[in-house]
């Protein structure tokens, strides 16, 4: 999969890049395989991407190098500056990150602070009122007081969608926000995640075994296999089959499914 | 052993606490017990916030902790005695080195204590901060300090142990007031029930501060907890 194509792939609607990776070969010390190698792709504003692949396939890796959690790695991670976003009055700046919102695998909230101050730690200055609103809107706010060890985890990880849509950022990265959750749970994060986008459109990158989440939510699946992993597959979602009703989700589900064991086929 | 029973080297209790009364109300035990608990408070403040900040330190560095760890094993196994003498020696016999010599005995076993607590900090609220850009004191006040909090609560008590007894070789060696210089003059005239009296009042000082400064305020500082 080269860059061309990647970046062909880019909908039309969204013309504005604001991230380009380009991953030639992440490997982890001690080992010798790598675990991602010849991988690129881009990522438009207010695009939503489903990265799909099977566990273990190096999908959160991958992550953690966008998120710049991970810097060995011989590639680039290129945040194209005219589109970085300005909000705190700084000079967008060639390769700096723009602001991230991240949602890792568990919730990672500070289980010594309360919900609220759980966002408003992170918060740039000034986003106080947008951060309570998203919380009311997500129904989230009679619970601004509490501490995380006193919530669910289905609502402990709503917080941390909430988190990371509440900093105004540019791109919102998605471990698996879902795993662990059971089918009702995983519906209404995903409902929560569309109505925080809607709050706040920015660019996202999901990460998930899942295709239900795929098919749910984004514009865009890129799917991962092999070891090295790379990219076999780039499918853009038609704009009239995005974030159907259950059932078309679910035809969509069951498309992405015939895809992605074709691909895996024609990868081995 | 029977021959101590009732003698007055092994005073009854209700005798303790009657002399420990009048001590304090007629004698200079109230004066001694604040100018020891001053000193008390002087090297526990220091030698909490000095040995946390160094356990910090090489919890978090490795490469400091490896060129330092020999140093704290040296002054971890320095007898007090030791400490206090060369102290007295070198810089004197005044307020600020027997507060400092007694600090170096606490030191070390504080910042073993927090090196432990640094090293066991949860990564992953870290790379979550980082990604999220706190800066470095809100870093360490949000998401540090709470993960050490087990760790200075553990250290603290033993501490005011430790520096407690210590104070008291220390004023004994080289104070002429505090309750160590009163003890070892009761001790010349082989009055016990004094001696016990002062121990008993200092006793109840440190339950005082068990139940009205370390419970409640362990307990505000979990409150998070389920």
């Amino acid at each position: 999969m080269g860059r061309v194509a990647a970046f062909g792939a880019l909908d039309q609607s969204v013309a504005a890049v604001i991230l380009e990776v380009t991953i030639r070969r992440k490997t982890f010390p001690g080992t010798r395989e790598p675990v991602l190698a010849d991988l690129a792709f881009a990522l438009g504003a207010q695009e939503i991407v489903a990265l799909v692949g099977p566990s273990g396939c190096g999908k959160t890796t991958l992550l953690r190098l966008i998120a710049g959690l991970d810097q060995a790695f011989d590639g680039k991670i290129v945040w194209p500056s005219q589109n970085a976003p300005s909000q705190d009055g700084q000079a967008p700046s060639g390769d700096a990150p723009p602001r991230l919102g991240m949602v890792f695998q568990e919730p990672r909230l500070l289980p010594w602070r309360t919900v609220w101050q759980n966002l408003a730690l992170v918060l740039p200055p000034g986003q106080e009122a947008a951060a309570a609103a998203l919380l009311e809107r997500l129904g989230l706010w009679a619970e601004r007081d509490s501490y995380p060890s006193r919530i669910s985890l289905g609502m402990a990880r709503r917080v941390a969608i909430a988190r990371a849509f509440a900093v105004a950022p540019a791109l919102v990265l998605l471990d698996e926000p879902f795993a662990s959750l059971d089918a009702s749970n995983a519906e209404l994060g995903r409902a929560v995640l569309l109505d925080a986008w809607a709050a706040r459109p920015t660019a996202a990158l999901l990460v998930t075994h899942d295709l239900t989440d795929a098919a749910a939510l984004a514009d865009r699946v890129l799917m991962l296999a092999g070891r090295p992993a790379r990219i076999v597959a780039d499918i853009p979602i038609a704009a009239s089959e995005r974030r159907g009703d259950r059932t078309s989700v679910a035809q969509l589900a069951a498309h992405l499914r015939d895809i992605q064991e074709k691909s895996v086929i024609s990868d081995s | 052993m029977a021959w101590l029973a009732g003698s007055r080297l092994l005073p009854p209790a209700s005798h303790v606490v009657r002399a420990m009364l009048d001590l304090a109300l007629h004698g200079d035990l109230l004066v001694n017990l604040g100018i020891t608990l001053l000193r008390v408070a002087g090297a526990f403040v220091l030698a909490m916030v000095v040995g946390s900040a160094i356990g910090m330190a090489l919890g978090i560095w490795r490469r400091l902790d490896l060129a330092f760890d020999s140093w704290l094993t040296i002054l971890l196994n320095l007898p007090a005695l030791v400490s206090i003498m060369l102290m007295y020696v070198w810089f004197g016999l005044n307020e600020p080195t027997a507060i400092i010599a007694v600090a170096l005995n606490k030191l070390p076993s504080t910042a073993v204590t927090l090196r432990e607590g640094a090293r066991a900090l949860d990564r992953s609220l870290l790379e979550m901060a980082r990604c999220y850009r706190m800066g470095r004191w809100a870093v360490l006040r949000h998401v540090i300090l709470p993960q050490l909090t087990p760790y200075f609560f553990a250290a603290a008590r033993s501490g005011l142990a430790i520096i407690w007894k210590i104070v008291l070789v220390v004023e004994l060696l080289g104070r002429s007031d505090g309750v160590g210089f009163a003890i070892e003059q009761y001790f010349q005239l082989f009055d016990v029930t004094a001696i016990l009296a002062y121990t008993l009042a200092f006793i109840l000082v440190v339950q005082a501060i068990e139940w009205g400064g370390w419970q409640p305020l362990e307990h505000w500082t979990n409150r998070w907890r389920r």
